[in-house]
């Protein structure tokens, strides 16, 4: 597996991603935001996103997307896994690898927005020990917002 | 006409026979009755079920904040503010 930066170059690869899942309804809305919005947005640069792809075949196999608000916050704006590779992780290990980029860049924050059916979205953000709260700006309340604090760093030696 | 066994009573044999084949009758007209019966409801409950299946929704999916999965989530003084209390606490904690 490879992961890397996604740029204008990856353009095709992102209007043709695929990550519709049967009985998950919001893999529909995260397949067409992706298809429609991501490319522009990425060239533009405002977002930043990175890919996971299979290395025999160059296939794009899984994205996170994110914006930094600010310095100390980063939002994460969408996670996918492409049709057919669920359950390999391929999620986790990207967003392990953009909290590793994050924290080396001194945020303190991750946040991102999943819907409350969204059960391997939550998990995930369980795993890396996520404060998880109802968005307080959904009217519906169907929403949470996941938070995953930076890990206190070990002091170093005379500090 | 009845026989009578060794020992001048019905021997019970003869009597059983036509009972056995009343009761088995009896069972094989059942289960006649119950294949065409299943023949004529099976596929009625098999396309009922199937239309009822149908008919229900697999995720009562309902709708989540406008900004979620459009690639807009922004943060709003709501949120920032849940985010910085949680920075905070972790802050506090390791200083603890």
């Amino acid at each position: 597996m490879l992961i890397r930066n996604l740029g204008p170059a990856d353009n095709m690869l992102l209007e043709a991603f695929e990550c519709r899942v049967y009985r998950q309804p919001w893999t529909d809305e995260v397949q067409a935001a992706i298809r429609e919005g991501l490319p522009e947005r990425v060239q533009a640069g405002a977002i930043q996103a990175l890919g996971l792809f299979d290395e025999q075949t160059g296939r794009l196999l899984s994205l996170i997307a994110w914006t930094v608000p600010n310095q100390e916050i980063w939002a994460v704006q969408a996670l996918a896994t492409a049709t057919g590779f669920h359950g390999r992780q391929h999620g986790a290990t990207l967003k392990g690898e953009l909290l590793k980029r994050a924290w080396a860049q001194d945020c303190y924050a991750v946040t991102s927005l999943v819907h409350r059916d969204n059960e391997a979205m939550l998990a995930i953000n369980k795993r890396f020990q996520a404060h998880i709260e109802l968005d307080p700006t959904d009217p519906y309340r169907n929403t949470m917002l996941c938070t995953i604090i930076r890990p206190e760093r070990p002091s170093s030696p005379g500090k | 006409m009845a026989t009578l066994g060794p020992m001048g009573r019905h021997s019970g044999t003869n009597l059983a026979r036509p009972a056995a084949g009343a009761v088995l009758g009896v069972v094989a007209l059942a289960v006649g009755k119950l294949g065409r019966l299943s023949s004529r409801y099976l596929p009625r409950m098999e396309s009922s079920l199937k239309a009822s299946r149908d008919r229900i929704d697999p995720i009562a999916y309902q709708p989540g904040a406008s900004d979620l999965h459009s690639l807009n989530f922004t943060l709003t003084p709501e949120r920032a503010a849940i985010v910085t209390r949680h920075i905070e606490e972790a802050k506090k904690r390791a200083s603890a």
